[in-house]
């Protein structure tokens, strides 16, 4: 074997699965550091689960080949949590980009446990996903957040407002992006409770995107202001304007001067307020 | 394409320990770097041209890398870079069964393929090595190819702690 050059070893790691690739890299030194070295160099796979037997499908994704996998699609499924959890686990250190649409009935606590320790996480989207128990794990977690540390962008779309709750104190959090959220325990404005709660405790967020956020029963911009985050893109869909107090709207937006330079209407403010935008705010976009 | 030349015309290659290798020229082309040589000698070279003489392959080695491109002189060839993106990918079965042969063997040919610039026969051979450290542990693989372990006992420690999450069943 030491007769075979370096980039030739190389060649023979890049056949390797992820977890041959650990196991190699206690062989000796050489190979532990010729195989920390080229993981950058190899290729990148995308893994998408969509099967439902998903057991052998995540065996089967588990020898492929790879250096690095940073995109993971977890698409319609509804099998054991535990095999999710472990190619989560072979894989921690390098899924950077995460798409989790329809799952079955989770459990806040398990969700948490499998994927806030992914250490490169940085995109996560949500979609119709119902997340059982959030509030316990709110109870749980708030003071000491570890989680999600390298979380930037989190896209929450038709799923139970309660999940907001998952990521209060997230730290690097700089964009978020909401569609229609609802509730299963009434009164319906607990979303946008929910919702506030997380912009609040969001100290870095300057992209907002909310689109189709019912409830809004509350004046979204009047709650908005009072925790005083600097906004760099707005995009927002006021559903229910006649709620939107015309004063409310004029102070958030002055609070949001200086930083405000994108800002996308998807339903048309009245003329006032347009009035206002123009007379008061540079904004590099405005679209209604 | 000329009559009274014959389409696929003998080539000679020469092992580094003098041995004389006789193929064609379809199946020598097969390797990028013999493919660059004779590109350089120019037109009506091959016929007139002298043994190639390749000092970094022995004769037993030759004699196997002979086989292979023989074997494969009318496939059609995939790139390096069509070579690196391949997954799981199915394998001939002539390939499987002629790469069962002893490590030095396998290591020359390795070599061998790597020299000559031959990206499939490479893959091949580099692959069936990978395959042989899949499913083992650390002290399997070392004792397979003769590594000897290196590290120290704190250095074991700590790789052991940061890779716990692979054992976990």
């Amino acid at each position: 074997m030491e007769c075979l050059p370096y980039h030739i070893l190389v060649k023979i790691f890049s056949n390797l699965d992820t977890k041959s690739l650990v196991i190699s890299s206690k062989v000796c030194q050489l190979w532990s550091e010729l195989i920390k070295s080229s993981q950058d160099t190899m290729n990148c796979f995308n893994i998408k689960i969509t099967s439902n037997r998903s057991r052998q499908t995540i065996t089967i994704l588990d020898e492929l080949p790879c250096g690095r996998h940073r995109n993971l699609q977890i698409i319609d499924f509804c099998g054991d949590f535990i095999i999710l959890k472990q190619l989560l686990s072979i894989h921690r250190m390098t899924l950077a980009n995460i798409i989790i649409v329809r799952p079955t009935l989770w459990q806040a606590s398990i969700f948490t446990e499998a994927f806030s320790a992914l250490r490169n996480l940085s995109e996560l989207t949500l979609e119709n996903c119902h997340l059982g128990e959030c509030e316990k794990i709110n109870k749980n977690v708030s003071g000491e957040i570890e989680n999600f540390a390298k979380l930037r962008e989190l896209r929450i779309i038709n799923c139970n407002c309660e999940i907001f709750n998952l990521f209060i104190g997230v730290k690097n959090l700089s964009s978020l992006h909401v569609e229609y959220s609802y509730t299963f325990n009434p009164p319906e404005n607990i979303t946008m409770k929910y919702l506030i709660n997380l912009l609040r405790n969001s100290p870095n967020l300057d992209k907002l995107l909310l689109f189709g956020v019912t409830s809004f029963r509350e004046n979204p911009f009047s709650d908005c202001f009072k925790f005083g985050f600097k906004l760099e893109r707005m995009k927002i869909d006021v559903v229910e304007r006649e709620y939107v107090s015309l004063k409310n709207v004029k102070k958030f937006l002055k609070d949001q001067k200086k930083s405000l330079k994108y800002l996308i209407f998807l339903t048309k403010p009245s003329d006032e307020i347009v009035e206002f935008i123009k007379s008061e705010l540079t904004l590099n976009k405005l679209v209604f | 394409m000329d009559i009274d030349r014959p389409s696929d015309p003998q080539v000679s290659v020469v092992s580094s320990d003098g041995t004389m290798f006789h193929t064609t020229l379809k199946s020598i082309l097969l390797s990028g770097t013999i493919k660059d040589m004779i590109e350089h000698i120019g037109e009506g070279g091959v016929e007139n041209m002298g043994a190639i003489p390749l000092q970094n392959v022995d004769s037993k080695t030759l004699e196997i890398v002979i086989k292979w491109i023989e074997h494969h002189k009318d496939n059609i060839q995939p790139t390096s870079e069509e070579i690196k993106d391949k997954t799981a990918d199915f394998i001939d079965p002539w390939d499987e069964n002629f790469l069962e042969m002893d490590l030095d063997k396998l290591y020359n040919l390795i070599t061998a393929a790597n020299y000559l610039n031959i990206p499939q026969l490479l893959w091949l051979s580099t692959r069936k090595i990978a395959m042989l450290i899949k499913n083992r542990t650390p002290q399997e693989i070392r004792s397979l190819f003769n590594i000897e372990d290196d590290w120290t006992p704190q250095e074991i420690e700590a790789v052991q702690k940061e890779n716990q999450w692979c054992e976990e069943k």
